[in-house]
């Protein structure tokens, strides 16, 4: 119970959460999606009328049911993420599967969207807005399907959690860039699917 | 009820219902043409939120909390910046 204790007090007086490569590395995935966000606003200034009429194409309900199913998926990582820091290896587990799960749900719908776009003749090569449209939800995909591998890999090792500390700084990674795909999905939602719409 | 929650709970409720609200104003242009304005804006608190309380970059060093504040800030600003400035034709 006490080397439970020390455990947690330990994480609470780290000095960040994760490693500094995380951090690093996510920032500089960041900038990247800004110079696509910047790319995106530049051609949407100069077609403003093909991408209005186009973002009326997109489903508004599948993109805000994958945004709450992501900020779901976030939630569960917090929640895993606490549960190892009190060294507990099957809410891990639990938490970690729920993660995966939504995971998969966010993959399975966007999987819909796609069949549903190409049904209606849509594809990347239809006009600027799909282009970008494709694109930037094509590589958040990817980014995702990046994330589920690690966390499959974290669940797998939970039980670590009960007596190894790097494993926490490992989850919390993990963690990190989950939380972040959860980030860029909260920016990308509005700006392909609600900004501009009447 | 919702004080025995925790702070990640509470702040996952918080989230999930400003992204209803968005939706909300973007479905029905509920502040006119400063709808889109108002979106990005809750986008970029739903961001920090995110930030600060999940990343837990409140507890990193400050130079990493500055960068993605920053960050928030920048694309928040350029995508409200675009669109002020192209003007969208009206119905």
């Amino acid at each position: 119970m006490s080397h439970q204790l020390d455990k947690s007090r330990l994480a609470l007086n780290s000095t960040m959460p994760g490693t500094e490569g995380i951090w690093t590395f996510v920032f500089i995935d960041m900038l990247v999606f800004l110079a696509i966000f910047f790319l995106f606003m530049s051609e949407r200034m100069r077609l403003p009328a093909v991408y209005l009429a186009s973002q009326r194409q997109l489903n508004e309900m599948i993109g805000f049911t994958n945004t709450l199913i992501l900020l779901t998926s976030s939630w569960s990582m917090v929640e895993a993420v606490h549960a190892s820091r009190r060294g507990d290896a099957q809410k891990v587990k639990n938490f970690l599967a729920l993660t995966l799960g939504l995971g998969a749900v966010f993959g399975a719908n966007k999987a819909f969207e796609y069949y549903q776009k190409f049904q209606h003749g849509i594809t990347p090569a239809s006009n600027s807005f799909f282009s970008l449209y494709f694109f930037i939800t094509i590589v958040h995909f990817l980014h995702v399907i990046g994330g589920m591998i690690f966390i499959w890999h974290c669940r797998k090792d939970a039980i670590l959690c009960t007596h190894d500390r790097r494993y926490v700084t490992q989850i919390e990674n993990v963690g990190h860039f989950w939380h972040y795909v959860d980030v860029l999905w909260i920016f990308i939602f509005p700006l392909l699917y609600l900004v501009g719409l009447k | 009820m919702i004080g025995r929650l925790s702070i990640a709970t509470k702040i996952w409720l918080g989230l999930m219902a400003l992204t209803a609200v968005s939706v909300a104003i973007g479905e029905g242009a509920l502040l006119g043409r400063l709808s889109s304005v108002a979106i990005i804006a809750i986008s970029a608190f739903k961001a920090r939120l995110v930030m600060l309380n999940y990343m837990e970059a409140n507890r990193a060093p400050v130079r990493w909390r500055i960068l993605y504040e920053g960050w928030n800030a920048a694309a928040a600003g350029l995508i409200i910046i675009a669109y002020v400035m192209s003007g969208i034709p009206a119905d």
